[in-house]
């Protein structure tokens, strides 16, 4: 049978975590209600309190500057998608919210709540980990910062404690050069969850040089992997030196990563054989939006 | 049969549906949204197991539970066996055997949903765990643990003729097949609910439905209860394919109002939908089929399985899809109806066509490739058109025998003007496949078979033709009734209970009375669903609504109009004779103007007859006064479809590019609503070509994507928005104003179209669904 709950409402971050503190586990939090309704509903969380976040406005923001892109954790996903003109790293982002779900969710889903959901196969979570995105997390005690990467601890788990509050995701830009980044999912119909999704970022300095190379691997673990070799194998080569062949390694090695599992969406086999296929088209497409010539 | 002289003013308009701003603005009422006072809620207690009989029940928990009111087991339930049309449901209402996981096996009733769930959950049920077999051919081994006491196989269904060895050593090409397919589920975007009242000894029954009529038998058999004491008023369906006909919840909810003595409504959640009422058969199909070197199919020859699952009883899909191949003088087909522990499988749109159908399309593609034929040319080389002979002669399943001996027993002058029985009375697939390759521009965009009509990096497009046949109703169940009422103001009301599943019945019907009535469309109204107003009906199923029900329709309104103009030609007319008058905008009017210029309204004539003069009613009642036809023996509806498909070679992914969509329905009553049906039937078609299939767990056959997210559908946006409907019209000689069936050859028609057309870009038949993992296995296979 569903949960009872009893429904507060929060205006500010320590007002949140304030009662975060005092109704224990048993509470959460309730930001655009999407994932959140339809696991209540589906008896897989049962919250005996709901702390409704929608009116702290101060955490719903998109924000550039030189050092990087900040989106506020209560950002929704139809001001992510509608944020494309602001900057190519918010258009490739808007272009992920186009294949999440529906209109009518993309403007009730923020994207904090994305991310704590913590699924898997979660769209924006594999390019925040290409880009070497880190988390805010909130607390009575102040703010600290957490990479992309570590958030997740497992299905639907993360870093965020049980009186804490996700607050932002900040985007590095680099210092010299600039980043491409690209993310390709495996999908079936228009509204799809991914059977499997990669990401790719890749900064090129002014000296036509790879000096970061990100990749994010989704839907093949319980969490999102990187691929540090992988990324070493590509960085330090000149953008001009880089090839289909090339990439098509960098992916293979990337792939290795992978711990899929068979389900009702896709057999572990075909998981393995697409992340390497999502990475390398997503590599490719990072390299062409650079200039490079494959 | 019917003149089709005169100038028609309401058939082939495109009119909106007359429920159109209800379902715009949401105030339509489905039966989730109904209830009635004091109502209580039921809740059904489901099979954990697949095979499993019922040892002990306690309640005592749930009793313990405030708000709760009763429950109802197998033993509070009459041993009757019911059945749903078409043997879609053969069993009792509960028998204490649970058949298969989510098996009814009692209802608990309580004050409000929430605590009736809880009640259900809290029921303690005993189980002796039974073998189960959930493989169609284990539950054929004469050791297979038995699922019902009738046996697990129902005797074969098979039509034959000429002689098929002769066939085989005429061919010079021949092919064979063994393609299994999946489960389709209904997946309606609608709920169900059922609300049962008992005023004394009487019911009353409020659901969705698209038989009403079939549902009140179904009552009747199931309770042993006369059919006058019971009444059904159907609610709109939505989009239901087959599925909200009759089905067991309904009859629980009847018999735990009784138990109770309190009227009960239960309400199915998406989950219950999807995983306990109905789906489409998982079947197999294996066979042969044979052409000469000119592409002549000189024999076919297959043995059909279809699964029924735990309740399905039946045995008889396809005869229509081979039917449309029977030009050839030999062949032979049999189904087999087998049952297995896993949920009840029925009549889903197209039953046959998508499965049988698309196995001989395939067939047929493979011999077309053998002999160097492109698969246009080869379809109108093979298929049937208007006076030839149709192969399915003859039918077990006439409730008064065989067809043969209905044909028999309708006197010779009642027989005269029926067109030549056994032979194609109307239609074909040759004009559309002439018409929709010239719209395609098949012949400069077809490249050969198994040839890309493009290729760039992993990316393969191809072509594809696929056709699709079905009756236009059946009569083997009882023929189809409405009755038109004449109102004293000279507005009409048609009953037809026919149930209202979105395909446009309510308004389709109306406009063949309007037509034939001479009034507007704004004139007539319907009653669909309500079974103490309405005479017996088989209701929307095997595409009948307009060919069977509407000639039922136009059949009552042409008895209103004759007793309308008797009146008219005695009070107004001089007492002419009756023919000379007609009707035209809501009055009677005299053939010759010369003779006699005067206009009668007709609630002028409507009001002579409440004054005194022939009769003592205030209204004129109409039915049909001649027996139907049997339309299986003549009748059928045609689609053709054209596809372009980009297949990604690296991932499996499809996408649809272009479609063309050709339908023979004969007359188009009302071409939006027939565009929308057949869009609708290729959507469908497609769904199930390259996504759609029930996953069911290989050790206790339970569902695993019971859910919209892990069931995929296709949506609106995934095919393509330039999809062209083109309708070709052969007014048949029977249905109302020269219409015939629409629904269901429009699904299988895409079906085969999307598959041919990914095997032009891949080189390589997919086995249906065509997920993308699949259609990325086959290619590895094909050149391992």
């Amino acid at each position: 049978m569903k949960s009872a709950f009893t429904y507060e409402r929060a205006g500010s971050p320590a007002e949140a975590v304030a009662l975060l503190a005092k109704h224990g586990p048993d509470a959460m939090i309730w930001a655009g209600g999407t994932d959140m309704t339809l696991q209540w509903q589906q008896e897989k969380v049962s919250p005996t309190v709901c702390i409704d976040i929608r009116d702290i406005s101060e955490l719903d923001y998109i924000e550039i500057d030189n050092s990087g892109i900040r989106i506020g954790a209560m950002a929704s996903l139809a001001s992510l998608e509608r944020s494309a003109d602001r900057h190519h790293i918010l258009t490739m982002l808007s272009d992920i919210t186009k294949l999440m779900a529906t209109p009518q969710t993309r403007t009730l889903a923020t994207v904090g709540g994305n991310l704590c959901n913590a699924s898997p196969a979660a769209d924006l979570s594999p390019a925040f980990v290409a880009l070497d995105a880190t988390v805010k997390i909130f607390s009575a005690l102040g703010a600290r910062k957490v990479s992309m990467l570590d958030f997740f601890k497992g299905v639907n788990k993360t870093e965020v404690g049980p009186a804490e509050l996700l607050e932002e995701v900040f985007i590095p830009l680099p210092d010299d050069g600039d980043v491409q980044a690209s993310y390709k999912r495996i999908d079936r119909t228009v509204v799809d969850i991914a059977l499997v999704n990669g990401s790719a970022a890749v900064t090129v300095g002014s000296d036509g040089v790879i000096s970061k190379v990100g990749l994010g691997l989704g839907a093949v673990a319980p969490i999102i992997l990187n691929a540090p070799d992988a990324s070493a194998a590509l960085e330090g080569l000149k953008l001009s030196d880089v090839t289909r062949e090339k990439l098509a390694k960098v992916a293979a090695i990337a792939a290795k990563h992978a711990k899929p599992i068979t389900d009702v969406r896709a057999s572990a086999g075909y998981r393995q054989d697409m992340v390497e296929i999502m990475l390398r088209r997503s590599l490719e497409d990072s390299i062409s939006k650079h200039g490079g010539t494959l | 049969m019917g003149k089709q002289d005169k100038t028609l003013k309401v058939i082939g308009k495109g009119l909106h549906v007359k429920d159109a701003v209800e379902k715009v603005t949401g105030t339509i009422r489905y039966g989730v949204d109904y209830e009635v006072q004091n109502m209580a809620h039921g809740c059904i207690v489901r099979c954990p197991h697949a095979h499993a009989r019922i040892t002990n029940i306690d309640s005592s928990k749930a009793e313990a539970l405030p708000g709760f009111i009763g429950i109802l087991t197998h033993e509070d339930v009459p041993q009757n066996d019911w059945e749903s049309a078409w043997f879609n449901y053969r069993g009792k209402v509960l028998d204490g055997i649970g058949r298969f996981v989510g098996d009814d096996m009692a209802a608990v009733a309580a004050t409000t949903p929430e605590i009736a769930r809880k009640a259900a959950e809290l029921i303690e049920i005993e189980y002796e765990l039974l073998p189960a077999v959930f493989n169609m051919e284990k539950a054929r081994l004469p050791d297979a643990p038995q699922i019902r006491d009738e046996g697990n196989e129902r005797d074969p269904y098979g039509v034959s003729w000429g002689n098929v060895p002769a066939g085989e050593a005429a061919s010079d090409h021949t092919v064979e097949c063994d393609i299994f397919y999946e489960s389709q589920q209904y997946a309606p975007l609608g709920r169900n609910a059922c609300i049962a009242e008992w005023t004394g000894d009487r019911v009353n029954v409020i659901t969705s439905s698209q038989t009403p009529s079939e549902l009140r038998d179904g009552i009747h058999e199931a309770l042993g209860f006369p059919l006058s004491k019971i009444r059904v008023q159907a609610l709109p369906s939505g989009s239901s394919f087959g599925q909200w006909w009759s089905n067991n919840f309904m009859m629980i909810s009847v018999l735990l109002a009784k138990k109770i003595r309190k009227a009960v409504k239960i309400e199915l959640t998406n989950e219950e939908c999807m995983a306990t009422v109905k789906r489409r058969h998982q079947e197999r199909t294996r066979g042969s089929m044979g052409c000469n070197k000119d592409g002549e199919l000189t024999f076919f020859k297959f043995d059909h399985l279809i699964d029924n699952g735990g309740y399905g009883f039946k045995d008889d899909v396809g005869f229509f899809c081979v039917d449309m191949w029977g030009k050839n003088g030999h062949g032979d087909y049999q189904i087999h109806g087998i049952n297995t522990n896993m949920v009840t499988a029925g009549c889903m749109r197209g039953v046959g066509d998508c499965t049988l159908g698309a196995s001989v399309e395939r067939c047929a593609d493979q011999l077309a490739e053998q002999v160097g034929i492109d698969p246009v040319d080869f379809r109108i080389k093979n298929q049937i058109v208007a006076g030839d002979e149709l192969r399915m002669q003859h039918s077990r399943h006439n409730l008064k025998g065989e067809v043969d001996d209905y044909i028999k027993s309708v006197p010779e002058h009642l027989r005269k003007d029926w067109p030549e029985l056994f032979k194609l009375s109307a239609g074909g697939t040759r004009a559309l496949l002439e018409t929709g390759s010239e719209a395609f521009n098949w012949k400069s965009r077809w490249k050969g078979w198994a040839t890309p009509t493009h290729s760039e990096g992993s990316v393969r497009r191809g072509i594809g033709v696929g056709t699709g046949a079905h009756v236009c109703g059946v009569e083997f169940e009882g023929a189809s009734n409405a009755m038109v009422r004449l109102n004293p103001d000279g507005s009409a009301k048609v009953h037809a209970a026919v149930g209202r599943q979105g395909a446009g019945a309510e308004t389709t019907q109306a406009m063949v009375v309007a037509e034939e009535l001479g009034l507007t469309l704004d004139q007539v109204e319907i009653e669909t669903g309500d079974t103490d107003s309405c005479p017996w009906n088989h209701g929307s199923l095997a595409s009948s609504t307009m060919y069977r029900t509407g000639w039922a329709s136009r059949e009552a309104a042409r008895d209103v109009k004759n007793q309308l103009l008797a009146i008219a030609a005695h009070e107004f007319f001089d007492s002419v004779d009756p023919s000379e008058l007609d009707v035209e905008d809501g009055e009677v009017v005299h053939g010759d103007p010369g003779k006699h210029n005067q206009r009668i309204p007709f609630s002028d004539v409507l009001n002579e007859l409440r004054s005194d003069s022939l009769g003592q009613t205030s209204s004129i009642t109409g039915s049909p006064r001649v027996p139907m036809p049997p339309s299986t023996t003549f009748a059928r509806q045609f689609g053709a479809q054209f596809a372009e498909v980009e297949v990604d070679i690296e991932t499996g992914q499809i996408k649809l590019l272009d479609f063309i969509c050709v339908q023979d329905s004969g007359t188009v009553v009302n071409p939006q609503v027939l565009k929308n049906q057949v869009i609708g039937a290729a959507i469908c078609g497609t769904g199930f070509a390259i996504y759609e299939h029930m996953i069911f767990d290989e050790n206790t056959g339970a569902l695993k994507n019971g859910n919209l997210l892990d069931y995929k559908l296709l949506r609106c946006a995934d095919f393509p928005h330039t999809t062209k409907v083109i309708f070709v019209e052969d007014p048949d000689p029977v249905g109302p104003f020269g219409a015939r069936g629409a629904g269901e050859s429009p699904i299988a028609a895409g079906i085969s179209a999307v598959a041919q057309a990914v095997y032009n870009a891949t080189g390589v038949w997919v086995d249906m669904p065509m997920t993308p993992e699949r259609v990325v296995t086959a290619i590895k296979a094909a050149h391992a």
